[in-house]
């Protein structure tokens, strides 16, 4: 993680509410931050995020969500650094859900203006998102469907990032960091975007 | 004679530490020779400071779909990592950790 300036990790499930600071003191020269615990079961989740040389502009997490749009609602942070900004919306998907979820995401996404990047473990590939009917038109899929992001024997693109119209402009490149990674660390590999943000 | 001997295993001794440090030096990128290495800090730790355990090593094995010729001072470099029920356990796991934060392609031990 130490290669990249913003980490958004998923599935964070701890009770203890102590594994992620632990991580985070490991990060030396990195800010930490974290979602509400989030699910409807009493297995809770929170998003984290570890990064540096940005800036939080603001932030909000849509757990609770009234309409009860996804299992464990998106967490929006938007950064800044130098004059540039940009928001992320990261989200980790229900995998049976998927369909319902990403058009959910889609919807919310679509109402926000300046650079966003919708990103995270959002299922949004093979069985369980097939038609991917949302994030059409002028949204721009960084990494492309049947790159393997998985440990497992298919290759699914489960995980994603997807840059609105805006922010596309600033994109450089993307890629799986696959190297070292098994099923005793994660059954998912980290996946990466470069964006060009000026000085 | 004696002083003679001494002086030989010196320079052996020199010529041997020399060739080690030169070996390693070319398996083990250094910060400032790898692609990922302009890592300038603008903001304090959040959290208390602790040593990085290794270099930093570049991107192998990732699919890029663009090679990135812009500084690092003008970019920015974005993850997503689903850590697949991280809690407790996985914490309490020096090995485990130390990749997580360090994920170069091999595990490094941290007692």
């Amino acid at each position: 993680m130490r290669q990249y300036d913003i980490t958004f990790i998923e599935e964070i499930r701890d009770s203890s509410g102590t594994a992620f600071p632990k991580l985070c003191a490991l990060m030396e020269g990195y800010n930490c931050l974290n979602s509400s615990r989030a699910g409807r079961s009493s297995s809770k989740e929170q998003y984290g995020v570890i990064y540096k040389k940005v800036s939080i502009v603001s932030m909000k997490d849509y757990n609770p969500d009234i309409q009860d749009r996804w299992e464990r609602p998106p967490f929006q942070i938007t950064f800044k650094r130098g004059n540039y900004t940009f928001t992320a919306l990261v989200e980790h998907a229900k995998p049976d859900d998927a369909p319902k979820e990403m058009s959910a995401l889609n919807a919310l996404a679509s109402n926000m203006s300046g650079n966003l990047v919708v990103l995270g473990d959002l299922n949004a590939d093979c069985n369980y998102y097939t038609n991917k009917t949302d994030f059409k038109g002028s949204w721009f899929w960084a990494l492309k469907t049947g790159t393997d992001t998985t440990t497992g024997n298919t290759n699914c693109t489960y995980d994603r990032m997807i840059f609105n119209s805006d922010m596309k402009n600033e994109y450089i490149a993307s890629g799986v960091f696959s190297d070292g990674i098994n099923s005793s660390i994660s059954d998912h590999y980290l996946v990466w975007s470069e964006i060009k943000t000026g000085e | 004679m004696e002083r003679g001997f001494l002086f030989i295993s010196a320079i052996l001794l020199s010529l041997l530490i020399f060739g080690c440090a030169s070996q390693t030096s070319s398996v083990e990128p250094t910060a400032s020779n790898v692609n990922s290495s302009n890592l300038n800090v603008s903001a304090p730790p959040a959290t208390p400071s602790i040593k990085p355990l290794t270099n930093q090593t570049n991107y192998s094995k990732t699919n890029v779909s663009a090679q990135s010729k812009i500084s690092n001072n003008e970019t920015l470099k974005i993850a997503s990592w689903n850590l697949q029920i991280f809690g407790e356990k996985k914490a309490q796991n020096a090995t485990l950790m130390a990749f997580m934060q360090t994920p170069c392609g091999s595990m490094t031990s941290h007692s």
